[in-house]
Formats: structure tokens, C-alpha cells, sequence
């Protein structure tokens, strides 16, 4: 019993980025902070796509980042597919970096960096 | 420097196609999809028009459902903020109603400008238009895209291009129409150009959406001098709007004119669509 509420836990917590990524993506929250910052911008979802998949690709599918992107890009009013794209270039560049971390050498760290 | 370059290859390939024990596509494929869904978009067909617009209702009512959280917290901070301020505000109220009391009204002027806004109403007395009341479904806050979501759609009559109103006072214009839902253009949105007139003198200019709060007039005569307080209506010159809708007062920023609008394009619950004629708008 123990170890089944241990893992329902463990499931649940680790549906969360997802249930964020796709919050942001679906609500009426400014995840640009457009209106907080006169000339700084940033995504919100671009960030948790980044992180998660560098930290853990299993918690964030591919499919789920595609989606939340076309729900972006309707709710935005953007051409569709467009932030999908976005993201998933992010989980690929994400993906990459995880990749060669892994044996990376000098010259490969000195690119990352700038 | 080879094995350096198969490092490279390899570990893009690996990005791209290992697809992992969770993953059911892999990022190539859904890289591959993602660009086939941007110019499938792009294209003109009556099947994916009518896909794109049942896909957008559905994903609108979602989106609706999924905010309603939000702007019930957004309402109450709201309350909240408005009782605690209000002490202050009725400071400046009482300030406002003494200068209020104090100013000599120009009776003279106030008839001049009557006899001008009576002569854009009798130009436009064909275009008193039915009009359809519609809710704000979602406001999202975008850098440069400045638009709504409102629940009325091609089942309403609603076309692509009518004027929208809140109130007596222009909003935008519909650019987007689905079955159960349209997309308003805002007028302070980066893409919106509206033909206005200024009135006393009805010097004609082009109300320009700059991604802020209030737009700003151009294509001002040479050596015209914009005067504050001035108030700005539709000239409907383009054949789009009807000419008299007014849309706000000018004001002066940096020796740059911008138009103080009537409505609050961050503060609209409710709004009217003008049932206009948009055959013209359209070929236009």
C-alpha cells in the first residue's frame, strides 16, 4: 500500500511541468512579462521545455511540447505550428547540450558558451 | 578534429531521433509536422478553414474554462486594491469635482463642435447598423499582438472586417471569424491603420496601433499642430467604418500625437459588433 501511495506520489509530481506547460499555454497569463519589464522579454514556456528536457526528457514528451505549442499559437493568434516549431527546436537544442555533455570537449564548451 | 565532427553527428542524431522509453515521436518527426501545419495554415482551402476554425472554438472554450480561475483572482486582487485606494480616491474626486465646479464652460465652442458631430451623424445616416453583443472570452497580454477573443461568431452573423464598439466608442474591427468565436484587432495593436478625422476642423490623419496603450496619429497635414483635447471620430474615408464612431482625445507626448482612446482596450468585458456590410471590406 505503501509503496503503491509512494508511487502515485511520484507520478503525480512528475505530471507537473507538464500540467504548467500546458496551463500557461492554454490560459490568459502573460508568459512574456511584457507589461513588467520596459525592454527585457522572455518565455516562460521556451524555459520549462529547456530545463525539463535537459533535466529529465521522460517528464516532458515530444508530442506534449508540440501540442502545447499549437494550443499557443491558436490562443496567441500566431500562423499555427509556429511556436510548436519554436519549442521544438528549444527540446532539440536541450536535447543536443544533454547529448554531448556526456563526453564534451573543450572547443564544444567554448561554442556552447557564446 | 574527425572524431570530434562524429561526436557532433552523433549526438545530433541522437537529439533528433531517440525517440527514449516515454516518447512516442521522435523530434524530427514532430519538427517535420510542425512545418507541414505552418503552410498548410497559410493555404486557402475550405476543408482545413473549416478544421482551423473548429480546432480555434474548441481550444478558445478551453482556454475560457482554464482562466476563469485566474480572473476571478485577478477580480478579487482587483476589489481588494479598489477598497484600500479608496480613501485616495476620493481625495482626487473631491479635487476633480471642485475644478469641475470652477471651470467656465465655452458654451460657444461646445455648439461649434455639437454642429460638426451633428453633421458626421447626417452622413452617416444609412450606417446605423444592427449591432450584436458579445463577451470577452480571453484578453491575452502579447508584447505586439493586441487582441481579444469574443464569443460570437459566423452563427452570429459576424464577418471578417466589422467595427467593434464598446459602448459608443470604437474598439477594433473583427479579423478573425470562427463558428462560435472571432478574434478582435484592437486599435493599439501593431498591425491596426484606421482613417480618422480630428474634429473641430475635421483634419483628416491615420490612427496607427503602436503595441501600447494609446496609438498615434499620422499622415497629419504639413505643419499641422496637434492641440490637446481634441477629440478624434472615424472618417470613415476607407469604406470600412462608419464615419462618426468616436474614438478618443489627443494628447501630446514627446511632440508626438497620441490618441487617448475612450475605451480601455485592457479593461473590455462586453462589446458590440456593428452588422456592416463587409462585401466592400473584403475586395477592399
Amino acid at each position: 500500500m505503501a509503496i503503491l501511495y509512494k508511487n502515485l506520489k511520484l507520478k503525480t509530481l512528475s505530471l507537473g511541468p507538464l500540467i504548467l506547460l500546458y496551463f500557461l499555454s492554454i490560459t490568459e497569463i502573460d508568459t512574456q512579462f511584457s507589461n513588467y519589464f520596459e525592454i527585457l522579454s522572455f518565455n516562460l514556456q521556451l524555459i520549462i521545455v529547456y530545463y525539463w528536457v535537459m533535466k529529465d526528457p521522460s517528464i516532458l514528451g515530444n508530442g506534449h511540447i508540440f501540442f502545447a505549442g499549437i494550443i499557443n499559437d491558436v490562443i496567441m493568434g500566431l500562423p499555427m505550428g509556429l511556436s510548436a516549431l519554436g519549442y521544438l527546436i528549444t527540446a532539440l537544442v536541450a536535447m543536443y547540450i544533454r547529448s554531448v555533455t556526456v563526453k564534451m570537449t573543450f572547443l564544444q564548451t567554448g561554442l556552447l558558451l557564446f | 578534429m574527425s572524431a570530434s565532427r562524429d561526436d557532433f553527428g552523433i549526438a545530433i542524431r541522437s537529439a533528433l531521433l531517440k525517440k527514449g522509453a516515454r516518447q512516442k515521436f521522435s523530434l524530427f518527426f514532430l519538427i517535420v509536422i510542425s512545418t507541414l501545419i505552418f503552410f498548410l495554415d497559410s493555404i486557402k482551402f475550405t476543408a482545413i478553414d473549416i478544421t482551423r476554425s473548429f480546432l480555434r472554438d474548441g481550444i478558445y472554450r478551453a482556454s475560457s474554462i482554464a482562466s476563469s480561475p485566474i480572473r476571478f483572482a485577478k477580480y478579487s486582487g482587483d476589489k481588494i486594491k479598489i477598497h484600500f485606494s479608496i480613501y485616495n480616491e476620493n481625495k482626487i474626486l473631491k479635487e476633480e469635482l471642485d475644478r469641475l465646479k470652477n471651470k467656465d464652460l465655452d458654451f460657444e465652442f461646445l455648439s461649434s463642435k455639437n454642429r460638426n458631430l451633428q453633421k458626421l451623424i447626417e452622413t452617416d445616416a444609412e450606417i446605423v447598423e444592427e449591432t450584436v453583443l458579445a463577451k470577452v472570452l480571453l484578453d491575452k497580454d502579447s508584447p505586439f499582438l493586441k487582441s481579444i477573443i469574443i464569443n460570437k461568431g459566423k452563427n452570429s452573423q459576424i464577418q471578417k472586417g466589422m467595427p467593434v464598439v464598446d459602448g459608443n466608442y470604437l474598439v477594433g474591427k473583427t479579423v478573425e471569424v470562427n463558428y462560435l468565436s472571432s478574434r478582435v484587432l484592437l486599435l493599439n495593436d501593431l498591425n491596426s491603420r484606421i482613417p480618422v478625422t480630428l474634429e473641430p476642423d475635421a483634419t483628416q490623419a491615420i490612427l496607427v496601433g503602436n503595441a501600447e496603450r494609446n496609438p498615434v496619429l499620422e499622415y497629419l497635414p504639413e505643419f499641422f499642430e496637434a492641440e490637446e483635447g481634441k477629440t478624434v471620430f472615424t472618417s470613415g474615408k476607407d469604406g470600412i467604418f462608419p464615419a462618426g464612431i468616436p474614438v478618443g482625445k489627443i494628447f501630446l507626448e514627446e511632440n508626438v500625437a497620441k490618441v487617448k482612446l475612450f475605451s480601455d482596450p485592457n479593461q473590455i468585458s462586453f462589446l458590440n459588433i456593428v452588422l456592416t456590410n463587409t462585401n466592400e471590406v473584403e475586395s477592399f
